[in-house]
């Protein structure tokens, strides 16, 4: 007798009931269970289990769970220890309508042909497809319509058009409830097909479809396979559609027992050699049609992976996926009563409550090959063993292509494990795990919201209870065989009551969900709702800081016994709902309904009323320009204007940036000004008009003297005096003048300095110093003439030195003009040093060491050989010092370097008569810084008329006095008629300015 | 900022070496240190000679190049200095030579040259000093003017001397100007002379004047 599964709630169902009679949700397309198909539960449970999770975890969503019917069977002899993956579940839901094969001589030898998981998978994926050339309009309004942003516009249109009527309905229920994980508010009938066709789109490059024409059956031949390679089983009732042979027999034996060892079964032979492709039409009956291929994934090498391509077209029997059909069998007429022929504890992987119970059951794998016990189910639990298919997954994800973790989980489970014995089918299985990641990375980049949005692929994540199991599966004996964790969540009974409520209250249950969905208190819980029944891929759309929340509760939900866990479950349904909602806010363009209630003028008045006016601090009070005028204009007195713009705008009496061009300064000028100005203002003011009218007068420059009078003037004076002189000089003689008396001697400096001479005697060293110029030789040498005639006459012995450089040539013409008639000679009575350089430090170190300074004589002599030299160390050593200059600085020097470190050695001097009046105080001075001197021609006279020698100045005498009154006569009447003419010229002037 | 790295070199060689001088005064130990300073200032005080020489050949060859109304002068002098210098040298090597120190040349020039010139120089200047004095009351008639203008004809008067022209008041009044007035500011003017001086060399041996430069 054929049972209907229901799709939401999993229980059977007689297959001519229409609606289920549990759930009450239509059982179109539920899957059909034949009774005598239920001892290929057995096959399924072949311990060469696949690895084509992704088939199976879709078959489990298609799949209830029948938890009155859970009743493990004795299969566990077929088991081995070999850790189970995904596949487990598909076995295990097709377990269920062979529950009562135990023994493998029950199944029926027919069934040779190996069920691939895979192309039994593929039957539903090509009928999915055609699901996608649905209208979009129809299922625009699907709330599944999120996923068709993930999908991109181009994959209905790529997937082949496929007939709707070869779409069972279990089929299209099986891709909707995996939509409803992402949209538990779409509508009902239209998320059937758009969500199995948008899953096909992502199962499109699944390795059970692409190459193998079974996987992917055109929409047209897709029913003919069914009804012409499946012969129609008695069961079959008549309500079926045409391309579900809902009463041929799912699983044979031979099915069950062709990729399984032979140890374990005695028929094993038969089980394991396939027959041929081209045979199986005839030889396998209808329920025996299943292609030997599609049970690869009860192999333990990933064979559903493998077949999905290279599995000939000629092995693939359509017929075969009709069990899937979910017309109702109609031996399947009680629901109350099971069918017979399943075994209850076949479907213990579809309910989550057995599967707690047998996780306590469970035993090391020598245990599980107990074939009555229960316990042998326990591999279907996915809990424990999920962990090592993730495990494995990841590696072979990894090796793939770096994919993400959330595309991993969307791979085939299958794929998940990494060491494969057989490399050849591992590389066959990455390449459409490749496609098919790519696939969803395609999906995902035809939008960007869901490369943003992390939540999209969470949905399919099974992470949260996978590791809630990880724990405990170690603790399992038989934690070897591990199942994904996503298996374990689609047998979730939680996720089959969310679906089974889903679909029965879509319409109420949505609207609820998307207005309410941010405000958590006013979200209704319904206590129907599939809350509790979230499966962890749903869960993970919590917000990370939940995410441990939700862990504990799904833990505790493990932990409690089954009958609890449905309450306790169903509270975290109201996140999800929340979740759902903002998560489709985000691919919204349109603002979010609090956002749209916010923006209201109710909500801005209710705001505005509670808002209180704000008072300015006083600081910032203080700074606002605050205007007070007394007049319209808003100024004040004071006030010129008030800024109108700028930052200073409103701030009065501000200077203005504009620059005042235009403005007339002489009317500015011409403003009376309100000033008191006295008379004495006025004047000043009148003076001051006056200096400046002055400066812009030009001055009128009286022309200088001609110059030709003034030339004639001076040659008039030279004449004058050159005539006078040299008049007298040639036609007077020399002039009898009177001797000075001793009174008039005494205290003079030529008196002195002859007392001094006649103090020397003969070879006594005498220092004459010649630092004149040769302009003042005439005055000089007449009056150092009788001087140094009367050094000669004294005998001394005469060294001359001068700190000028024409001094020793003016020396030797001295000598040689004045002279002449004592007949010295060079370094016998006399020795000319030559020029001594430095000036005063000349003076001085010449002072200190007179022989180390000025070793040679001016002719290149030696100028210390001479015997009144030898005994000459020190300038001190000379008898008398007579200096002949005409320059006061160089007399001071003298006196001053030199005159101050003698002490017997008298210092004398022939200075011009300019320099006596500089000399004088020096030989005021007592004692006498200068011994004596003869200043000028005057000195001179006096001194040969003391000395009794007339000489020179004699022979000068009148000339001198002619020149004198000439001079001071030239200068008397030039001056007296200068001044005449001056005060001529002043008058004249006076008279003219005051007659202006 | 540029630093002259010779200013502080040429500061402290002034201030050390007339602190040492200036110790000689008072130390007749440091005399001998104190003479190799001084002969050393002497030697370089020649060279300066020689170094203004070559200054002058350079500034007057100059203004040779420049179209100038001096040229010529500069010409003349550039011509004397290489007469000069040639008389010298040949001098020179006929005194160390032959040995015999007749400087005939040089005094033919000095004496037949250079002293005439000069002396006329100074005989122009006394036409010019009478010519000015002459003419410093048309210029300028205030007190000053006039007191120099009769204290010149004074002092001339003064010195007069021939009998029996002679006026003895002149020459008394002559001699009180030169003995009192002329005396007084003299002595006025060399005490100024003398604290200027020792100013200066107090600033030179604090290094606040450097007329060495630097």
């Amino acid at each position: 007798m054929a049972e209907v599964l229901c799709p939401i709630c999993g229980r059977p169902n007689s297959d001519h009931r229409e609606f289920c009679d549990f759930c009450g949700n239509p059982l179109d397309g539920a899957l059909r269970v034949e009774d005598d198909s239920s001892s290929l539960g057995n096959d399924l449970l072949d311990d060469r289990l696949p690895d084509s999770m992704d088939d199976a975890s879709r078959l489990d969503s298609l799949v209830p769970p029948p938890e009155e019917e859970i009743q493990p069977i004795n299969l566990n002899d077929r088991l081995e220890s070999e850790p189970l993956n995904g596949d487990s579940r598909l076995e295990s839901l097709l377990s269920d309508q062979d529950k009562s094969v135990e023994d493998p001589s029950q199944i029926d030898p027919g069934h040779t042909e190996p069920l691939n998981g895979g192309s039994r998978l593929n039957d539903y994926l090509p009928i999915e497809k055609p699901t996608s050339d649905l209208d979009p309009e129809d299922v625009g309004q699907d709330d599944s319509s999120r996923l068709d942003e993930y999908l991109s516009p181009e994959e209905p249109e790529e997937a082949p058009s496929l007939d709707l009527d070869s779409l069972s309905p279990d089929q299209t229920d099986d891709s909707s409830r995996l939509d409803d994980y992402l949209t538990p508010d779409r509508p009902q009938e239209q998320d059937e097909r758009d969500d199995s066709v948008r899953l096909d789109d992502f199962f499109e490059d699944d390795p059970f479809k692409s190459p193998d024409p079974f996987t992917e059956p055109s929409p047209s031949t897709m029913p003919e396979s069914d009804s012409s390679a499946d012969p129609p089983t008695p069961e079959s009732g008549p309500a079926q559609s045409d391309h579900e042979p809902a009463d041929e027999p799912l699983f044979s034996r031979d099915d069950l027992l062709s990729d399984s060892s032979s140890d374990q079964s005695p028929e094993g032979p038969e089980f394991m050699e396939p027959r041929p492709e081209s045979e199986q039409p005839d030889d396998v009956p209808a329920a025996e049609s299943i292609d030997p291929g599609q049970w690869d994934f009860l192999e333990p090498t990933p064979a559903p992976e493998q077949p999905g391509e290279e599995q000939p077209p000629e092995s693939i029997d359509p017929g075969q996926w009709d069990f899937l059909e979910p017309t109702p069998a109609p031996e399947q007429a009680g629901e109350d009563k099971p069918p017979e022929s399943i075994d209850g504890g076949e479907w213990d992987f579809l309910d989550p409550t057995s599967t707690e119970a047998h996780l306590e059951d469970e035993e090391p794998t020598s245990k599980s090959a107990d074939p009555d016990s229960t316990e042998d189910w326990s591999f279907l639990d996915p809990g424990p063993a999920a962990d090592q298919p993730d495990e494995e997954y990841e590696y072979s994800a990894e090796g793939e292509g770096e994919d993400a973790g959330w595309l991993d989980m969307l791979q085939d489970p299958g794929s998940r494990q990494g060491p494969e014995p057989e490399p050849d089918p591992t590389a066959e299985l990455k390449k459409p795990d490749t496609d098919w990641l790519e696939k969803i990375r395609r999906l995902n980049k035809s939008s960007d919201l869901v490369e943003e949005d992390s939540s999209f692929p969470d949905w399919l994540s099974v992470t949260g209870k996978t590791a809630e199991f990880k724990g405990e599966g170690t603790e399992g004996p038989e934690s070897g065989e591990e199942v994904p964790d996503w298996l374990q969540l689609d047998d979730d009974e939680s996720l089959n009551e969310f679906l089974r409520k889903k679909d029965l209250s879509n319409e109420e249950y949505k609207p609820k969900i998307t207005t309410d969905s941010l405000d958590e208190a006013d979200v209704p819980v319904d206590k129907d709702a599939p809350g509790p029944e979230l499966s962890d891929s749903q869960q993970i759309k919590f917000p990370s800081w939940a995410e441990g929340e939700k862990r504990k509760d799904q833990k505790r939900r493990d932990v409690q016994p089954t009958p609890l866990a449905d309450e306790d479950i169903r509270e975290p349904e109201e996140p999800f709902q929340v979740e759902e909602e903002f998560f489709d806010d985000l691919f919204s363009e349109e603002l979010p309904s609090w956002l749209t209630e916010a923006s209201t003028d109710e909500v801005k008045q209710a705001i505005g009323e509670d808002l209180t006016l704000g008072e300015l601090p006083g600081w910032v009070e203080a700074m606002r320009p605050v205007v007070e005028s007394t007049d319209a204009s808003g100024l004040d007195d004071d006030e010129d204007y008030i800024e109108n713009y700028g930052p200073l705008a409103g701030i009065p009496s501000v200077l203005p940036a504009e620059a005042e061009i235009g403005i007339d300064l002489d009317k500015e000028v011409k403003k009376p000004l309100d000033l008191l100005a006295t008379k004495n203002h006025q004047e000043f003011v009148d003076l001051l008009k006056k200096i400046i009218g002055d400066e812009n007068k030009s001055k009128s420059i009286r022309l200088p003297s001609p110059l030709q009078p003034q030339r004639v003037l001076r040659w008039l004076i030279a004449v004058i005096m050159l005539v006078a002189i040299a008049g007298t000089l040639i036609f007077t003689g020399s002039v009898e003048l009177e001797s000075p008396t001793t009174a008039q001697v005494q205290g003079t400096g030529f008196g002195v300095l002859y007392e001094e001479i006649e103090t020397l005697y003969d070879g006594q060293p005498v220092l004459i110093a010649f630092d004149h110029q040769p302009g003042a030789a005439s005055e000089l040498h007449t009056a150092a003439a009788t001087v140094v005639d009367h050094l000669m006459e004294q005998g001394t012995f005469l060294t001359f030195v001068s700190t000028q450089p024409t001094g020793p040539a003016l020396a030797e013409h001295f000598l040689d003009k004045t002279q002449s008639h004592h007949n010295y000679i060079h370094t016998q009575k006399y020795i000319n040093l030559g020029y001594l350089p430095g000036e005063s430090a000349g003076l001085l170190s010449f002072m200190i060491a007179p022989q180390k300074i000025i070793p040679l004589a001016f002719d290149g002599s030696n100028a210390w050989d001479s015997p009144p030299l030898i005994s000459i160390d020190r300038i001190e050593d000379f008898k008398m010092i007579l200096v002949i200059t005409d320059d006061p600085n160089t007399a001071k020097i003298w006196i001053e370097q030199v005159g101050s470190r003698l002490t017997d050695t008298p210092l004398t001097m022939v200075v011009s008569a300019q320099v006596e009046p500089l000399i004088r105080p020096y030989f005021r001075t007592s004692p006498r810084q200068v011994s004596g001197y003869v200043a000028g021609i005057i000195d001179s006279m006096n001194y040969e008329k003391l000395a009794e020698r007339p000489y020179l100045a004699d022979k000068l005498w009148l000339p001198f006095n002619m020149g004198i009154v000439i001079g001071v006569g030239i200068i008397f009447i030039g001056g007296m008629a200068n001044g005449v003419l001056s005060l001529f010229s002043r008058r004249k002037d006076k008279v003219i300015g005051e007659s202006k | 900022m540029k630093i002259k790295i010779n200013a502080p070199i040429s500061t402290a060689i002034a201030i050390g070496v007339g602190i040492i001088v200036l110790a000689g005064y008072f130390i007749p130990s440091m005399d001998n240190i104190r003479l190799i300073l001084l002969r050393t200032g002497l030697v370089l005080a020649a060279v300066a000679l020689l170094a203004g020489i070559v200054n002058l050949v350079t500034v007057h060859i100059g203004k040779m190049g420049k179209e100038s109304e001096n040229s010529g002068y500069s010409l003349i002098l550039l011509i004397s200095l290489a007469i000069t210098l040639i008389v010298g040298i040949v001098d020179m090597v006929q005194t160390y030579l032959v040995g015999r120190p007749n400087f005939q040349i040089t005094n033919w020039v000095f004496t037949n040259i250079q002293l005439p010139i000069e002396t006329s120089l100074l005989a122009v200047t006394t036409i010019s000093l009478t010519y000015a004095a002459a003419g410093i009351l048309r210029k300028r008639m205030n007190m000053f003017s006039i007191s120099f203008f009769f204290v010149v004809l004074l002092v001339l008067l003064g010195s007069f001397s021939i009998p029996p022209a002679t006026i003895p008041f002149l020459q008394v009044i002559r001699d009180w100007i030169l003995q009192v007035p002329a005396l007084g500011g003299a002595r006025g003017l060399l005490l100024g002379i003398a604290l200027g001086t020792i100013t200066t060399g107090i600033r030179i041996l604090m290094g606040t004047d450097r007329p060495y430069g630097g």
